[in-house]
Parts: structure tokens; C-alpha cells; sequence
């Protein structure tokens, strides 16, 4: 009975993760083929990159899937400095690509990368390693925490990269909550915070503008609401059952990023609620699965890593959600496996490849009753 | 490791799971309501962004005269429409477009060549041959679209009355304005589905929603009467070359327009689009918007008053002008009419009798006889921009106003404000709102909507209506008004010679001549109202310069409904004796009467006449009464 025998520590996170990536693909496909034959003049344009990225995005994830995840404690470091180095890359000249205003791609001349994705996950990594390592957590480690989360969030800010900033923010909180930071010193987290906040409306005020146009999308139905209103006549049109796959009405041009940011809202006018909630069931067993690996594993750098990259899961796709059903105000923020995006898929697929490392070293329920039997 | 921080970490992570979970269930709850709740409605929202719809005109709705004679109708005519991210090539479709519509191709090219339309209209009024070749030819993104066009079925007939459209068919002035919604009908559409940039979607059909074309207007207009009117209008205007004159029948009894003639005027196929002062001052109904100081036509309703309040006296002294309030007023007669009765008043329009009958009448009375005539507000008739009469003040008003509105000044109205008061003199006191369409029609024949008459009020008693027209009769027949007169028939009228008035005071040389006339013909009772506005020449008074067109137009009439003399205008009534009607029997005396050409009347039941008036051989003009007694012998 050596882990090795084992093919994977959690099987059911390893296939919702491969089925969404797939069921992507399929939605990613029906969402882009119009838009991508009138600007490329191949339907298939979308689907073969992002193919691509889920066959690389598969191989990392089994990769990390037999490695010993207590090694990443020891290079989190390490890949820290890595993400926050690319970051900073995206301010020289050449090597930050730009796209829809903002500076988030690095242009590796063969492929172009978002180091923000890898960045989120290493945060997220060395956090779990920094708060494990003691069993009591100092200030002093509260502070070099709060510290580099702060870091990496301001690097995203500037690309700019409002939403990704955010979802590392919350990410960081839910790691000092978790791993058991004491919570008065959350109070000291809050006055950087809502200086920072108070800062960014002022220096650009669009944003103040953008925060508050998902309120009232009507309002400025060619402007800042344009997209939400196209989210929402996508949904609305879906009703319960939906349109039918690949009959999106949407999709000829009127809902923007309807293959990253937004297919969910392309499910939801496909596949109507039922596809929708469907999809959420299976991120909820997803995320389950991710919290459960982490309170089974025996070693607290590990739990704290799984409990991590479980909420970044779980947050991004809250967030996105969020965005399209124009409950908060709008960003740009791919669905987890769903969406488009290489870089976002394949860290998300080696996430969870880690995730399935640390399974691996839970106790066997066989093996648990038979010690305790 | 199972350790205190251990358990607060499970503890921990259970609350950040329960948090997430919760989450998770608001945003189920926000989908359900924007896919459930808002469903349909978000759906019929975005419809209106998925779909392009190209307009589907409908027929504009017939215009008819009384009987039935069309006025204005429409044809179909096309719309090419290009949506130019459809075309293959704008220049190849430009071509193609300008070779079947014989248009210019760099106009064509002009109008389609552009980026970020989804459409543009390329021709409009395009004939049925080269909409039928263009679109033989199947050229991508080239939509030809079923329009309407007008036609004026009589050119310059009726021109302000029945008005115009604009390019789009839109009602500009006169019945076409006034009905427009009627006679618009509803636009149909075609409906294609299209991405964003209003690209095709392939394998999607065209869905159309076919157009209802608008009803038929049939209006109370009598082409007779209204080309005969035409006619004297031009007749004048060549005549007297005025500013304007125009013309206005209406049927007493009921307040239909029977006619509405103006001049200057133009053909409604050939509007003068250059010329938009023309355009404007062709397309004004005058009868209806303008008003004028009526002058002496405005004495028909102060003599009205003056009968129904008993004020009329059994002679007046005219010396050529009366004095109010140390203000002489002068007759149109310097001279003076003398002394005379009411009746020769009348015919000679003195304005002295007419300064004393509103004098004795007092203010009160005065305004309460404008505002019954209707003289100062709206008649309602279903014309756009009606204009309402003028009048003073009631409270500042002194003798000396109320002396000339006696006789036609110091007021004003509009004709067809005047008309309708003398209308009500003239059918028994009901003062009806004037109108012009009759009905509206469906295709099938079913009447959406109709009008007919409607009284707005009473004026005088039926008595006073009777010794009104009486009056009347005489002006034409031997008073002012003679030159309207058609021999064997009874004309009863008033002229009016109103000098105009410039920036508050008189403008010298410049009158409008009127003339309001009335007469019975094809079982109705016609008021005819024409007036020129500053004829040229020496004359000006409205009994040379209106009169006669009246005439012209009855005599016309008479002629076209086939009315026969009333009497024999050269010989006096010829005439009889009395027969001797005593013992015969009421058929034998019956026959004996009509023989004698005489009418009668008997009383009392028996075989035999037993008495008889008058005595046998008395002499007795033709159609005389005479009576007798029936009895036993």
C-alpha cells in the first residue's frame, strides 16, 4: 500500500477540473466561432489555442500531481521573487504587450503569458509556507505577509489589473484568516486598505465611474453599460432550459469577451439556469473537495496550500460570476477552466494538480478505520 | 499535529466554506431572478438589437369628394435601401443601382459608401419596372422596399382644403394633416436577423409584417359645387388681380363645407418646393385660419339681433352719418339715405340704421349676440389651424365701438366663423360646427368613423329666421345685392366692403370686397361667402366685385343639379277669375278650382259647396288661395 500506487489522491478533483476545462472548450467554441470567423476567418481559432493550453495544462497538472507537495514550501520563496520579477518585466519596454489598455501579457515572442496568474498562486504558496512554518505566528510574520501580499497587489494594479488585484487581496485575507492570524490585527490591514481605495478613484476616476454603472446599466446602454446589458439579454434569453447548445443569439458580436469573461453568460442563454446551476454544483464540489483535502492532510504547510489555492478557486469564480449576473461592478476576470486563457488554465489545471499532490498523503479511510478500529 | 491551531483551522475553514457557499447561493438566486423573473422581458429587449427591420409603407388612404369622386390616391412606388457591409463591392453595387434607377452613379456611390451604418436609403421613388429589374439582379445587401406615393387625382383642385404630404407621406396641411392618422394607416415592416454590425446571419429568413393601408376619407365636398367655385375664384383673380380670394358654400341645415376654393393656389402634383414663401402662402386656408373685418356681411347677424329683441323701429333718417359721443360716424353714402324703413335699410345697407339698432341694444346685449353667433371663438371644424374672431373688450367697450360693430367693424372673424352665424340666421337659429369630412371608410365599405351635424348653440328664434331671409331676398332682388341675382330664382344675400386696416390705421385704397348669398337648390339651402382681398382698379365695393361670382356660381348650379325656375322673371303672375263653385260636388269644385289655375282650402262635410270665397268672377292672380264650405243643400 505505497502512495505510488495510487493514480490520483482525489479523483473527483482531478475530473471536475478536466470535465469544466473540456466543457469549456465545447462553450469557448459555440461563444467564439462567429466573432472568430469574421475577424480570422477560422471558426476554430479559439478552440485550437486553447486546446493547446489544455493538453500543456494537463501534462502540469499530473506533473504536480506526483510531486511531494512539501517540496513547494521550500521554493515558494523562490517562486515568489520569479512571479514578482515578471511583473516587474511588464514595465520594460518590448516585453509587456498591450491589450485593451492595460499592460498584462509578457510577449515570450512564441507565446504570451500573464504573470499575474502565476504570481496569485506562488502569493498564496509562500503565505502558506510563512504561516506554517511556527506553530504560534508572530507579528513580525503577520507583517512580512501582509507585506509581500501587498506587494504582489500593487505590481497588479499598476498593469493595470484591477480585478486580479482584488481577487489576490481577498485570497491574502483568507489566508491570515485561516491560518489563524490573530484578529486585531486585521484592524491594521483595514487603514492601508481603504487609503489605497480612496487613492486609486482619486487618481483615476473612471473607475468611480465603472463601480457605479452596474447599478443602472440603462443609463448608459452604449457606454459603461453596454456589457452588463448584454450579460443580461444573454441570460434573460436562456429562461430555465436555455436556447440549446451552440443557438447563443448573443454570441453574433453583441456580448464582448463572450468566450473569456463572459461564457458563463453564454451557458446561461445556451443551457438556461439549469446549465448554469449545473456548472455551479460542480465548482461547489470542486471547492468542497479542494477545503476537504486541506483539513484531512497531516501537515500544516500543506493544509494551509490547499485551503489557498481551494479559495482562489473559489473566489475568482464567485467573482466572475458576480461580474456577469451585474451583481458587482464589472471586471475583467476569466472563469476558472471555463473561461479563455491559456495562462489561466494552465495554473488553474497545476493547482489542482497540487491539490491532488497533497491528497495523495492523506490517510486511506480504509487505513484510518483499521487504526482506530 | 492535532494541535489547538489545527482545530482553529478546521474551525476557521468551515466558516470560510459556509461564507463561500452562501455566496454561491445569492448568485443562483440573482440568476434565477434575471433568468426567470426578467426573462421575457430581457428577451423582448434584446429582439430590438438581434433584428433590422427595412419600413413597409402602407398605402396612404383615398381622398373622395361626396359622391365619390376621388381627389387623391396613391400609387406604389419603390425604396432602394443598401446595407453596405452586406455588398460584395459598393462600387459594383452603386453601378447597378444607377443604370435600373437612372440616377446618378457618384450620388449612389455617396450614399452607400460608408462605414458604421447599418443601412442607407440609396433611391427613393423608385418606378415599378426598375424596382422589378434591380431586383432581378440579386445583388447582396440591396433591399428594394414597397413605398407610396401621392397623387392629386384633380391637380389644383381644392388645393388648401385637401393640402399635401411630404416625402414621407406625412400630412403637411388641410385634410391631410387634419387626418392623418386615419389616412396614414400602419407601416408594415421586414424584419432580417443581423449580428451587431448588421451582417445577415445565414440560414435566418425575412419575416414580414404586411402594412394596413389607410381607410378613405369621403368628404362632404360637392365637386360641382367646388369646381364652379374654382372657377369664380380664378374668374376674379384674372379679373381684379387681388392679394387673394377665395370662396366657401356650406349647406345651412347641416354644417357641411360644400365647397372651399382659394386662390393663389398651385397643383398638388407640382408643389413649388423652390419657392417656400409660395408653398406656405398656397397651402393657407384663408376661409379658415385668417381673419378679416367682415364689414357690411356683418349686418345680416346685428339686423338678426335686432328682429329677435323687437328693437326695430318703423323708420330711420339717415343724413349721411350719425353722431356718438361727439364722434361723427359717416354712411357709406355722404349723401345720405334719407328716410326709409327697415327693410330699404337693409337693401341700401345703411349704416346709420344699423349704429342705431346696436345702440338701443346696448353692450350687454350686443355681446351677448356675438358669443351665441359663435363671433369670437372657434367653430371646431375638423381643419388644422382654425384662427378665432376678435373682439373688444365688453368692458371697454364705448358707443362709439359699439356704433361700428353695429355695421361690421371694429370686429373680426373668419369667414368661416361668418358663415356659420349667418347659416344660424338663416336655418332657424342652430348654430351647427361647421365640418368637411363625412366619413371614413374601409376597403370593404365599413364606416370607422363619421361625422355629421352637430349644434353648438341657438341664436335666433325661427320667426326672426324667416323675416331674415325675406330681408335678404330683397337686397338681391332689388337692393345692393342685385348683381348676384339669377333671374327665376330666389337669391337672398348682403354685400361687404371692409377697408383693411395696416398697423392700426386705415390703409388707404385697400379692401376686401365680400359677398354672403343663400339660396335652395337640389333640396338644401346653400351659403356661399366670397371675398376678395385688395382688388385692383377703381372699384372695390363687394356688391361689384363679389356679387356677381356669386351669381356665377348659383347660376352655374342651378343649371348642373337641373333646379327649375321658381317663377317666370318676365311675365307678371297671369291672371284668373274666381269660378262658380256653389252646389257642386268636392270633386267637381277641386277640378274646377285647378282648372282655373288656382289652389284651395274647404271646411265642414256634405255633397255640395254651400258657400265659397271669394264671390264667382272675381279676379285673382294665378296659384291664389280660395275657400269654400261643403254641406247639405
Amino acid at each position: 500500500m505505497t502512495e505510488r500506487r495510487r493514480p490520483f489522491g482525489c479523483a473527483p478533483l482531478v475530473i471536475i477540473a478536466l470535465g469544466l476545462s473540456l466543457f469549456g472548450l465545447l462553450m469557448q467554441y459555440s461563444a467564439s466561432s462567429y466573432g472568430a470567423f469574421v475577424h480570422t476567418g477560422d471558426e476554430f481559432f479559439y478552440l485550437k489555442k486553447q486546446a493547446l493550453a489544455l493538453v500543456a495544462a494537463t501534462a502540469c497538472m499530473l506533473f504536480l500531481s506526483h510531486v511531494d507537495a512539501r517540496i513547494l514550501a521550500k521554493i515558494s520563496p523562490a517562486l515568489l521573487v520569479v512571479s514578482i520579477a515578471l511583473l516587474s518585466a511588464l514595465f520594460i519596454p518590448g516585453l509587456g504587450a498591450e491589450m485593451y489598455g492595460a499592460t498584462r501579457w509578457l510577449d515570450l515572442g512564441f507565446v504570451t503569458v500573464q504573470p499575474s496568474e502565476l504570481a496569485k498562486f506562488s502569493l498564496v504558496l509562500f503565505l502558506a509556507a510563512e504561516l506554517s512554518s511556527k506553530k504560534e505566528i508572530s507579528f513580525g510574520k503577520f507583517a512580512l505577509c501582509a507585506f509581500a501580499a501587498l506587494s504582489v497587489c500593487l505590481l497588479i494594479v499598476i498593469e493595470p489589473n484591477m480585478s486580479i488585484a482584488v481577487l489576490v487581496a481577498l485570497a491574502s485575507l483568507f489566508m491570515l484568516f485561516v491560518c489563524g492570524v490573530k484578529f486585531r490585527w486585521f484592524a491594521l490591514l483595514a487603514v492601508p486598505a481603504v487609503a489605497a481605495a480612496a487613492l486609486l478613484i482619486a487618481v483615476e476616476p473612471y473607475r468611480l465611474k465603472r463601480l457605479l454603472a452596474f447599478l443602472d446599466p440603462w443609463a448608459s446602454p452604449l457606454a459603461e453599460g453596454y456589457q452588463l446589458i448584454q450579460s443580461y439579454y444573454a441570460l434573460g434569453s436562456g429562461g430555465l432550459f436555455g436556447v440549446g447548445l451552440f443557438n447563443s443569439r448573443q454570441k453574433y458580436l453583441f456580448l464582448p469577451f463572450a468566450e473569456s469573461d463572459f461564457v458563463f453568460a453564454v451557458v446561461g442563454e445556451e443551457l438556461g439556469l439549469v446549465g448554469c446551476s449545473a456548472v455551479i454544483a460542480a465548482f461547489c464540489a470542486l471547492i468542497y473537495f479542494g477545503f476537504r483535502t486541506a483539513s484531512r492532510t497531516d501537515d500544516r504547510f500543506c493544509a494551509f496550500a490547499a485551503a489557498g489555492i481551494t479559495a482562489v478557486i473559489a473566489i475568482q469564480t464567485l467573482l466572475n460570476i458576480a461580474v456577469v449576473t451585474g451583481s458587482i461592478p464589472p471586471t475583467g476576470l476569466p472563469m476558472p477552466f471555463l473561461g479563455y486563457g491559456g495562462s489561466s488554465l494552465v495554473t488553474f489545471c497545476s493547482a489542482v494538480g497540487i491539490l491532488d499532490s497533497v491528497a495523495r498523503r492523506e490517510p486511506r479511510m480504509s487505513l484510518l478505520k483499521a487504526a482506530s478500529g | 499535529m492535532r494541535n489547538i491551531s489545527h482545530i482553529t483551522f478546521k474551525g476557521r475553514l468551515f466558516a470560510a466554506m459556509l461564507l463561500i457557499a452562501l455566496l454561491f447561493c445569492a448568485l443562483t438566486g440573482r440568476l434565477f431572478y434575471l433568468q426567470i423573473v426578467q426573462g421575457e422581458g430581457l428577451t423582448q429587449r434584446a429582439y430590438g438589437q438581434w433584428t433590422r427591420d427595412l419600413p413597409m409603407r402602407a398605402a396612404r388612404g383615398k381622398i373622395v369628394a361626396r359622391d365619390g369622386e376621388t381627389l387623391a390616391s396613391s400609387y406604389d412606388v419603390f425604396t432602394v435601401y443598401v446595407r453596405p457591409v452586406e455588398t460584395k463591392s459598393v462600387q459594383t453595387t452603386a453601378r447597378a443601382i444607377a443604370e435600373c434607377c437612372g440616377v446618378e452613379y457618384e450620388r449612389v456611390l455617396a450614399k452607400i459608401d460608408k462605414k458604421g451604418v447599418s443601412e442607407v436609403k440609396a433611391v427613393a421613388g423608385v418606378g415599378e419596372t426598375s424596382a422589378l429589374e434591380l431586383r432581378s439582379r440579386g445583388l447582396d445587401g440591396v433591399y428594394v422596399v414597397k413605398d407610396s406615393a401621392r397623387y392629386y387625382d384633380m391637380g389644383n383642385f381644392a388645393t388648401q382644403l385637401i393640402g399635401f404630404v411630404n416625402a414621407d407621406g406625412t400630412g403637411q396641411s388641410g385634410i391631410e394633416l387634419y387626418y392623418d392618422a386615419w389616412l396614414k394607416g400602419v407601416d408594415g415592416a421586414a424584419y432580417t436577423e443581423t449580428d451587431l454590425i448588421g451582417g445577415r446571419l445565414d440560414g435566418t429568413a425575412t419575416s414580414y409584417l404586411a402594412p394596413i393601408d389607410g381607410p378613405t376619407a369621403r368628404l362632404t365636398i360637392d365637386v360641382t359645387l367646388q369646381s364652379l367655385a374654382e372657377k369664380a375664384v380664378r374668374d376674379a383673380v384674372e379679373k381684379y388681380s387681388p392679394l387673394s380670394a377665395s370662396c366657401l358654400m356650406m349647406d345651412a341645415d347641416t354644417g357641411e363645407v360644400l365647397a372651399m376654393a382659394g386662390a393663389p393656389t398651385y397643383d398638388l402634383n407640382d408643389l413649388p418646393r423652390d419657392d417656400i414663401a409660395f408653398l406656405l402662402t398656397g397651402a393657407k386656408n384663408t376661409l379658415v385660419s385668417d381673419v378679416y373685418e367682415p364689414g357690411s356681411t356683418f349686418k345680416i347677424l346685428t339686423a338678426a339681433m335686432g328682429v329677435e329683441e323687437g328693437l326695430i323701429r318703423d323708420s330711420y333718417y339717415c343724413p349721411g352719418y350719425r353722431t356718438v359721443d361727439g364722434a361723427r360716424i359717416r354712411c357709406w353714402r355722404s349723401i345720405g339715405h334719407g328716410s326709409q324703413d327697415f327693410a330699404h335699410g337693409i337693401m341700401n345697407s345703411c349704416n346709420c340704421v344699423f349704429m342705431d339698432i346696436a345702440l338701443s341694444a346696448g353692450a350687454e346685449t350686443v355681446y351677448d349676440y356675438l358669443e351665441d353667433f359663435g363671433i369670437g371663438s372657434r367653430t371646431g371644424i375638423d381643419l388644422p389651424g382654425e384662427g378665432a374672431g376678435i373682439l373688444l373688450a365688453e368692458q371697454s367697450v364705448k358707443p362709439v365701438d359699439l356704433a361700428r360693430i353695429g355695421f361690421g367693424q371694429a370686429v373680426a372673424s373668419t369667414p368661416i366663423g361668418l358663415a356659420s352665424a349667418v347659416c344660424s340666421v338663416i336655418n332657424g337659429g342652430r348654430l351647427l360646427r361647421p365640418y368637411v369630412l363625412s366619413s371614413i371608410e374601409s376597403a370593404d365599405g365599413e364606416t370607422l368613423y363619421e361625422n355629421g351635424p352637430q349644434i353648438r348653440g341657438a341664436t335666433v328664434s325661427e320667426s326672426t329666421s324667416e323675416q331674415m331671409k325675406e330681408y335678404l331676398y330683397s337686397v338681391v332682388e332689388e337692393g345692393g345685392g342685385k348683381n348676384a341675382y339669377v333671374p327665376g330664382y330666389r337669391i337672398g344675400g348682403k354685400t361687404g366692403t371692409a377697408q383693411k386696416y395696416e398697423n392700426g390705421s386705415i390703409a388707404n385704397g385697400k379692401y376686401i370686397s365680400s359677398f354672403i348669398g343663400f339660396t335652395e337648390m337640389d333640396g338644401r339651402t346653400i351659403v356661399c361667402l366670397f371675398k376678395v382681398d385688395e382688388p385692383q382698379g377703381y372699384v372695390y365695393y363687394g356688391s361689384i366685385v363679389a356679387a356677381p361670382y356669386v351669381g356665377q356660381i348659383f347660376s352655374g348650379a342651378f343649371a348642373a343639379f337641373g333646379e327649375q325656375p321658381k317663377y317666370d322673371e318676365n311675365a307678371a303672375p297671369s291672371s284668373t277669375e274666381m269660378p262658380q263653385l256653389y252646389g257642386m260636388s268636392l270633386t267637381q269644385a277641386a277640378a274646377s278650382v285647378k282648372a282655373s289655375g288656382l289652389q284651395y282650402e274647404y271646411s265642414g262635410e256634405g255633397t255640395a259647396v254651400i258657400a265659397q270665397f271669394p264671390v264667382a268672377g272675381a279676379e285673382l292672380y294665378e296659384g291664389a288661395v280660395v275657400h269654400f264650405t261643403l254641406g247639405e243643400m
